[in-house]
């Protein structure tokens, strides 16, 4: 599935966010879609759950996009963070 | 129908202020957001703070909600006989078997979008799946239970139980999202059915820890083997395998197996690691203490040389 890639449209109605902020997203970074015209854009699927994560905080907490996209890069810093750790932990002696 | 206590769940007095709603609402909803918090049963917690901010923030659901009376929650307790003329847009329906969430749910709905025309989308839903890590790595079938919505003939939308079998593809991982598109919620008036959206949990194994498609073993070896080197039998998730220690191997130390790590999905497998540990038995018999201390006044070897330095 990390492969797989889905246009535009598809990635707004399954996503939840609506087409300005997804173009605002993708302005800060958040999402890296393929393709240069907004109109060819297509965005791997793997970063729809990012997206459907997006669309959670906005909703809930009401956030503008350049707040969400830092939220969101902070979260990603403390998964990596979360994944390091784990990795760690594996090495440990029980 | 069973009464919840919207206020209790924020921690609100009734006379409450929109702004109290929403400070209360926002502290909450940064405890219990399921993206964000590692708290226990955030996902429930954020659930019923969420209901109660839906309610309380909307000046019309809020006075539908207050004149319904107060009671205890979880005390069962039907709407006084106007309440549903007054509020509701369904009509005189039977409103035993429904939710007190569902109730409030269907006035916005009936109050906003011409609900009976235009396509609504079926709903997405996301749900955990907890399997074994063998079941990770050949791949298996889940049954899953999702309350669903369904028209009745009347139109009014029902949540009705539905049983569906998914199956999950080789070389999933802890923490993975699975997306299969189209398998949530049946659209209406020609909306697109939703998705269902799985979010993979490995049991934790009694051997094995993971790391992304990578295994980790903790291997124990005595001290004669770290020192001399040895051939060992370690298990993997495909059976036992011939692992050799190297002379002078260290506590801590990781030996590479390569592809004896999960599946991945399109066909390669990540690695096995064994983490060394050194062992030394808890009672001595009378030969292992004399041959231990006749290495004790042999040896030369300080650990802790750098110590001095």
């Amino acid at each position: 599935m990390d492969h797989e890639l889905i246009v535009f449209a598809e990635f707004e109605s399954a996503s939840g966010l609506t087409r300005a902020e997804i173009v605002e997203l993708v302005e800060y970074g958040v999402f890296a879609p393929t393709g240069t015209a907004i109109e060819q854009w297509a965005f791997p699927e793997s970063m729809l759950e990012l997206a459907r994560v997006a669309a959670r905080l906005r909703a809930d907490f009401e956030l503008a996009p350049s707040t969400l996209a830092l939220v969101l890069a902070y979260r990603e810093r403390v998964l990596e963070l979360e994944r390091r750790v784990c990795e760690l932990e594996c090495r440990l002696p029980r | 129908m069973k009464y919840k206590d919207y206020y209790a769940t924020l921690g609100l007095a009734r006379g409450a202020t929109d702004e109290e709603i929403k400070k209360a609402y926002r502290r909450l909803a940064r405890k219990y957001h399921p993206d964000l918090s590692k708290e226990p049963k955030a996902k429930e917690q954020f659930q019923e703070v969420s209901e109660a901010y839906e309610t309380l923030k909307d000046a019309e659901k809020r006075a539908a909600y207050e004149s319904l009376g107060s009671f205890r929650p979880g005390q069962d307790f039907r709407p006084p006989p106007d309440w549903q003329e007054r509020y509701s847009a369904g009509g005189a329906e039977d409103l035993g078997g429904i939710d007190l969430s569902e109730l409030f749910a269907s006035l916005g709905g009936a109050r906003g979008r011409g609900f009976h025309d235009l396509p609504i989308p079926g709903e997405d839903f996301e749900v955990t799946v907890h399997i074994g890590l063998d079941e990770a790595m050949r791949g298996t079938e889940v049954a899953l239970e999702l309350a669903t919505r369904e028209m009745g003939p009347d139109g009014r939308i029902m949540r009705t139980p539905k049983s569906i079998r998914v199956r999950i593809p080789a070389g999933v991982t802890d923490a993975q999202k699975l997306r299969l598109r189209g398998k949530g919620g049946a659209g209406f008036n020609g909306g697109r059915a939703g998705d269902l959206y799985l979010n993979i949990a490995l049991h934790p194994h009694p051997l094995f820890r993971v790391s992304g498609h990578d295994l980790y073993l903790e291997v124990p070896v005595t001290p004669w083997e770290a020192a001399l080197g040895a051939e060992i039998e370690v298990p993997t998730l495909t059976g036992h395998v011939t692992m050799k220690i190297p002379a002078g191997s260290k506590a801590g130390q990781r030996l590479r197996l390569a592809g004896k790590g999960m599946t991945k999905p399109h066909g390669a497998a990540g690695d096995l690691y064994a983490v060394l540990s050194i062992a030394v038995p808890s009672v001595l018999s009378e030969s292992e203490r004399k041959l231990f201390e006749e290495l004790r006044s042999a040896s030369r070897f300080n650990p802790r040389g750098h110590f001095a330095q």
